[in-house]
């Protein structure tokens, strides 16, 4: 992710059409509403119309005379914006049906982001940090991505710990952001 | 939300494991979209975990998989898999129980006592139990799979710690119903630790990981 300040002078940049601001906008937000959209919808069609749907008016409302003027809160306003559109694409049924909102701990509906997030490259350093893996670490991170079960029942398998999960992923990520940001 | 409490409540991980209820991811998202430290860890979170998913899927794909017959109907499928089946008992008999009857320790002909386990009852939790094997000494375990309507049939496979496959047992949804025994060559494996792999087929050659029970060959 590109950091940019978020400030007075961004939002006046993005509202006055400038085009490198723009790229940045659309770069950066369409990551995170990517992210945000992937548990919520079904395919990654839906995926792109809400995201279409919602720079398209956070955009409007930016050049209009009320919009936003605090570029420290561009961020949520944008995911407002997001939630809103989503809210709506439920409601008119295109496609879609919610997904189960009351389940603590949905199953994973990742949508295949071939392209968005996976990369050659990124893949190699992924294939670099997972080899360093203990192999149990290894098969419960397999486990955990690939079979469709309930992490208790993989914590059982494992005779692991939730916390267990959440510091290998952590521990695995931070190996491989000091590549990856070398990288880029 | 604010970062402090975005750091100490391991958020991020949390949210890329899906682990938080609704009101909290609301709030999370919230937070993330304005702060760029939590929202670049969550990106490089996100990266990894897809591209991880992405090697990792492959990996299972190398796996000789169930060839699939394009352009053939059901009937036509369902009777490859009974034939396959019928070929696999048959192939199983004359491989491994036949010499193993002709040649054990009770003589030809003659009924003997195989080690049994079962796990039956234990759903998932079977996966936490160890099965330990005596080299050159068959065993039958019990075991239940834990299908659904969407499975055509059911695999065993026996794999090694490199995860090759030594063995499968193709199981039929009929079979799949009860409790059943499965008799596993253990004359046929070296010492060393295997797993038991249940595997789900679906049509059109998906196939699921249902369950993982480790063997221990002494």
């Amino acid at each position: 992710v590109e950091l940019y300040s978020f400030d007075e002078d961004y939002l006046h940049r993005l509202r006055s059409g400038d085009p490198s601001i723009e790229q940045h906008f659309i770069s950066y937000f369409s990551k995170m509403l990517v992210i945000k959209l992937r548990s919520r919808l079904r395919s990654a069609e839906s995926v792109d119309d809400v995201k279409q749907e919602t720079f398209l008016r956070v955009l409007r409302a930016l050049r209009s005379k009320d919009g936003i003027r605090s570029g420290e809160r561009l961020g949520s306003f944008v995911n407002s914006v997001c939630n809103f559109v989503l809210l709506e694409y439920y409601r008119a049924g295109k496609r879609e049906d919610p997904l189960e909102d009351h389940i603590a701990d949905p199953p994973d509906r990742a949508i295949d982001l071939e392209g968005a997030l996976v990369a050659s490259e990124q893949k190699q350093q992924v294939r670099e940090v997972l080899s360093r893996l203990e192999k149990k670490d290894r098969e419960l991170l397999t486990a955990l991505f690939l079979e469709e079960r309930d992490k208790n029942d993989i914590c059982r398998q494992f005779r692991v710990d939730r916390d267990y999960l959440r510091v290998l992923l952590y521990r695995a990520k931070a190996q491989f952001r000091t590549q990856f940001h070398r990288a880029n | 939300m604010d970062h402090t409490e975005a750091i100490q409540g391991s958020y991020v991980e949390k949210y890329l494991l899906g682990e938080l209820n609704p009101a909290e991811r609301d709030s999370f998202e919230n937070h993330y979209f304005d702060c760029s430290i939590c929202a670049d860890d969550v990106y490089t979170g996100a990266v990894f975990v897809e591209n991880a998913r992405s090697l990792l899927r492959s990996e299972e794909a190398a796996v000789p998989a169930r060839p699939n017959f394009p352009g053939f109907g059901l009937p036509f499928r369902a009777a490859a898999l009974a034939s396959v089946c019928l070929l696999a008992f048959v192939g199983y008999q004359n491989i491994v129980t036949i010499p193993s009857l002709q040649s054990g320790g009770g003589g030809g002909g003659t009924a003997h006592a195989v080690p049994r386990v079962s796990l039956v009852g234990m759903g998932s939790r079977a996966a936490s139990r160890a099965v330990t094997l005596l080299a050159r000494k068959n065993v039958s375990i019990d075991i239940e799979i834990p299908g659904g309507p969407e499975f055509i049939s059911y695999e065993c496979r026996i794999v090694d710690a490199a995860d090759h496959v030594k063995s499968v047992v193709l199981v039929s949804t009929e079979m799949a119903k009860d409790a059943f025994a499965l008799e596993i060559p253990g004359s046929e494996l070296t010492p060393g630790a295997y797993r038991l792999v249940v595997v789900g087929n679906k049509s059109g050659g998906m196939q699921k990981i249902l369950n993982s029970i480790a063997l221990s060959v002494k």
